[in-house]
């Protein structure tokens, strides 16, 4: 063989080998189809949490070892819908929402420790507390909930569930908030700028700054886990796809490309891998991507 | 005695109200409905079956098909809007796919109905009349498709396939089936799960056999050949009638084959979605295929509005902004989008109608749960086949959704169109004493 074809052998062999790595991305975490969201690492790097809708009538929570692949519920023993849940740093405390009655949530703070669990009730009739943050530390929880006039706002309270304070008092609708890393900013969902766009602001509610403006949905804001980035969930090339951006909304770039529906993006720990939930042949499934080549 | 009078209506082909209260004067009641005026109405029938897709629980019409978006905040909402196929024709980003089709389908943007709870303008839905105590119950559209056509092999007339009856908590809705006309005319339940399992619940009545799964035919045919050596003419006799049609579709195996969703290809079944309402619609296609005259894919009693142990849908009192673009409206536009593909490709679109609706609207002024209530003044229906004309939008609603300014189509008038294009006209209904007012909904064809 002369060198000509070696090289051109090598060059093939580097090309599929190429391929098949890019091919491998993403990576198929599970395999039941079943529809799922609110992913959320348990700041172990091998542990996702997720709700899923297990039976026709019940969403539970789900914990899933990425080392072994087993997949167990969290709340063994949960009979009512329960979702959206996150985990403080230390992991002394971790919020979810749980589903209490007819159109009626109720946001639940366990203290790990202590054995304890505190539930803020929004009140009688149709009430639904919509999601929340926990602070890093574990003080604070944040969640959005309509207090009245059509709009809904963002709330702060602390881990016992008392000292209620209304964070972001405008006509709009605040959703989806999240923590930074550090526990003093929050990035959210918010219909300020005429639909859903992404926004940040001091953890006072002071400082509010918009970082994405599209026509389409930009929603379901998190940041990375140095707090440099952020990723969310975007409708603006008539598709769910995961995009990534800088935190102060600079370099917006689009992480996912499916023709199906992907949503529910979260961090990896380390900081170099999305999970997300992607729909792909009718089947809804999570995902894991390496961002790592988008970091610059 | 039968008023022919107070009949309005005008049929797929055109023929006048007065036409009908003509021929059906010139006609002595007791020959109204002899077995070869039904066939001869059946052969000018446009439709042979009905796909009557109830989207229970009521979606918002802004939200989905009617946008406003130079309404003010407060009522248009947080979701922009994009370009359908038609000219000038806007539906939100939610149901893009369905946006790409509007060749496909017409779409009515000044549905009307006169109760604003989900039990009341159900039983308008389903069969055009109130509900209430003392008040007759009328047959759903179904049920009349049903008595009028009959049973064939195997396979009951009208099949619902839904996880249960539509209700609110507790109440079914009065008008889901037979009425006054009695069970013999109820839907045939078949419940379809995200995998397209199938479950009959009818078959529980029947003694001895308690078949959860029906694609495990060789376990079934087992217990059915028992039955068959138990069963004597005069304890099938003492079964409940549901319990015999079923029997009776376990018994027939083109039926049963029907009802076997591993017969369609991976790739198409992955198109309709992993949901219950996705792998309903296939099923429903299949009953077409099976000529099944009446069809109903219900929106029903699954985890979609956080209402543990009852069945709300699309009821978004709360999360209407989050449910919408996270859940419903996805399903909604990937499942309908793939049957009505699925539908023109095998060519039987010509031959059946399909009808997406729910009982009513959501308030076009946001509540103050950040969501939508109840809207009986305004809302959208979806009608595709049996000589619809797609790619029209009939009606308007005015500039901030809340009442038509047009004509308002009533569910008399859904009725009547549907019950028109299965060839049960006028006279026929008159025979029947059903459905004594309506307009046709001429605009569709």
């Amino acid at each position: 063989m002369n060198s000509s074809k070696q090289r051109l052998g090598i060059t093939l062999w580097i090309l599929v080998i190429g391929v098949q790595l890019t091919a491998a991305e993403p990576i198929q975490l599970t395999h039941d189809g079943k529809m799922k969201q609110d992913l959320c690492f348990t700041h172990d790097t091998h542990e996702l949490i997720y709700s899923v809708l297990k039976t026709p009538l019940l969403i539970k929570l789900q914990r899933l070892n990425l080392e072994s692949g087993k997949i167990e519920d969290f709340h063994a023993n949960a009979n009512t819908n329960e979702i959206y849940i996150e985990f403080a740093k230390d992991m002394k405390h971790y919020a979810y929402i749980r589903n209490d009655g007819n159109l009626h949530t109720v946001l639940q703070v366990q203290d790990v420790d202590k054995g304890q669990l505190y539930s803020l009730n929004p009140g009688g009739g149709f009430a639904c507390i919509r999601a929340l943050t926990i602070s890093p530390d574990g003080q604070n929880i944040v969640y959005s909930f309509p207090e009245s006039r059509g709009s809904q706002q963002l709330w702060m309270t602390d881990n016992k569930l008392e000292n209620k304070t209304e964070l972001t008092k405008s006509d709009f609708i605040d959703a989806y908030p999240r923590f930074s890393p550090t526990g003093n900013v929050l990035t959210f969902t918010s219909t300020r700028s005429g639909n859903f766009d992404i926004f940040r602001m001091s953890v006072d509610g002071s400082g509010i700054f918009q970082l994405t403006d599209h026509p389409g949905i930009d929603t379901r804001p998190s940041f990375s886990p140095d707090g440099s980035k952020i990723v969310y969930t975007s409708l603006r090339q008539g598709n769910y796809e995961i995009f990534i951006m800088n935190a102060d909304g600079s370099n917006q770039k689009q992480v996912t490309n499916n023709p199906g529906k992907d949503d529910f993006a979260c961090w990896h720990p380390d900081g170099k891998r999305i999970l997300y939930v992607g729909e792909v042949r009718g089947k809804k499934d999570i995902y894991s991507i390496s961002v790592e080549g988008m970091l610059e | 005695m039968i008023r022919l009078g107070e009949f309005n209506s005008r049929s797929c082909d055109g023929v006048s109200r007065r036409a009908f209260v003509q021929a059906g004067a010139a006609l002595p009641l007791t020959a109204m409905l002899s077995s070869g005026q039904i066939a001869e109405a059946a052969a000018k029938a446009r439709a042979k079956s009905i796909v009557f897709v109830w989207l229970w629980g009521a979606p918002s019409h802004l939200d989905t098909f009617d946008p406003k978006p130079d309404a003010p905040m407060s009522h248009r909402g947080p979701f922009g809007t994009i370009p359908t196929t038609l000219p000038g024709v806007r539906f939100t980003e939610l149901v893009p796919k369905l946006a790409a089709r509007t060749d496909k389908f017409a779409l009515v943007r000044s549905n009307i109905t006169h109760d604003g709870g989900h039990p009341g303008a159900g039983t308008y839905g389903f069969t055009g009349a109130r509900e209430g105590r003392g008040i007759t119950i009328q047959p759903s559209w179904g049920s009349i498709v049903s008595r009028h056509h009959g049973a064939g092999e195997g396979l009951p007339p009208y099949v619902m396939l839904a996880r249960g009856i539509p209700r609110d908590v507790a109440k079914l809705i009065d008008g889901y089936g037979g009425g006054d006309w009695g069970k013999a005319y109820d839907p045939f339940l078949i419940q379809c799960d995200e995998m397209g399992t199938i479950d009959i619940p009818a078959l529980k009545l029947v003694d001895g056999i308690t078949p959860d799964r029906i694609a495990h035919r060789r376990n079934l045919q087992a217990q059915l050949d028992k039955i068959k050596r138990n069963v004597t003419a005069d304890n099938f006799d003492a079964w409940d009638s549901k319990a015999k049609q079923a029997f009776t579709l376990l018994t027939n195996k083109q039926a049963l084959e029907s009802l076997d969703l591993t017969r369609e290809s991976t790739t198409l079944r992955e198109n309709y979605g992993q949901s219950s309402f996705g792998q309903s619609l296939i099923l429903a296609r299949r009953l077409v295929e099976a000529e099944v005259p009446f069809i109903n894919v219900s929106w029903s009693e699954y985890v979609e509005a956080f209402s543990p142990n009852t069945d709300f849908g699309w009821d978004t009192h709360v999360k209407n902004f989050d449910l919408l673009p996270n859940r419903h409206c996805p399903v909604l536009d990937n499942a309908m989008s793939a049957f009505l593909d699925d539908m023109y490709d095998r060519g039987l679109m010509d031959q059946t109608l399909v009808v997406c609706m729910g009982e009513f609207g959501r308030t076009p002024r946001i509540n103050n749960r950040a969501a939508r209530d109840h809207w009986q003044h305004n809302y959208f229906s979806i009608w595709a086949g049996a000589g619809v004309k797609p790619g029209q939008v009939v009606g308007a609603s005015d500039a901030k959704g809340e009442r038509p300014v047009t004509r308002g189509i009533e569910p008399t008038g859904v009725g009547v169109t549907m019950l028109d294009c299965m060839g049960i006209d006028s006279i026929a209904r008159a025979e029947l004493n059903v459905l004594p007012e309506g307009e046709f909904i001429h605009e569709l064809f």
